[in-house]
């Protein structure tokens, strides 16, 4: 319970890269103690080695590493951009960065079918991407 | 026969979690019983460790070189993996 917080909770207009947006994505759990610095680092690298492994659905990414990447407690974090991310080789972009980050391999499974059973439905995905502020997103996921 | 099913992510953490109980929701509602289905890390994906592999659409060939494999391109929804199982249970 409880693995999204307001405070890592935020709204963008966009982000300059695919890169830039992880980076952006990872900043509230880096400043909330949950990751080390190289947390986005080692994301970047997955990424740059594997492809955007973690876009699991047209506008959704769920931004990721291993925990022994830089995890220091088990959170989640939500960042919103207004405009697309566009990875390298791919048509689709992404708006919604779900940002997990686990400090082993089943404390945020709960978490995890909460928030997929959540993102399974399009038309509650249409409503969060389109959230008015920060408060009204956090609504959707401050159950998970 | 498929009897084993791997799901498979980059990390082995997130997005194979997510699509091993999408994979079991899809073979409940396809009637398909006795198969097993598990998740991992892209690092267990070798020839023999499952009789079918899932992974997102980007991994799809490296899981083709390890045997029969589905890639997705929506990992939260059930509707495209329910159908990519039943067309790879048909092709059996």
């Amino acid at each position: 319970m409880g693995l999204v917080k307001l405070e890592n909770v935020k709204i963008y207009k966009q982000a300059d890269d695919w890169r830039e947006a992880i980076r952006i994505s990872v900043k509230p759990l880096e400043d909330g103690g949950y990751v080390k610095s190289c947390y986005k680092d080692e994301i970047i690298g997955n990424v740059e080695k594997l492809g955007p492994y973690f876009l699991i659905a047209d506008d959704i990414a769920m931004p990721h590493a291993r925990p022994e990447q830089g995890t220091i407690e088990t959170q989640i974090g939500i960042t919103l951009f207004r405009e697309g991310v566009q990875f390298d080789g791919k048509e689709s972009t992404a708006r919604l960065f779900v940002t997990l980050a686990a400090k082993d391999n089943d404390s945020h499974l709960e978490a995890l079918v909460k928030i997929s059973e959540l993102l399974s439905d399009e038309a509650m995905v249409e409503d969060i991407l389109t959230a008015s502020d920060e408060q009204a997103l956090y609504q959707y996921f401050e159950r998970i | 026969m498929i009897k084993k099913i791997m799901c498979f992510c980059g990390s082995g953490l997130g997005t194979s979690f997510v699509m091993e109980m999408n994979a079991k929701k899809a073979l409940k509602n396809l009637g398909i019983e006795g198969v097993t289905v598990e998740h991992s890390t892209i690092d267990d994906v070798v020839p023999g460790a499952a009789d079918l592999f899932i992974c997102s659409a980007d991994l799809l060939p490296n899981a083709e070189k390890a045997g029969k494999a589905i890639g997705l391109n929506n990992m939260v929804a059930v509707k495209e993996i329910q159908e990519k199982l039943k067309a790879a249970f048909e092709e059996e």
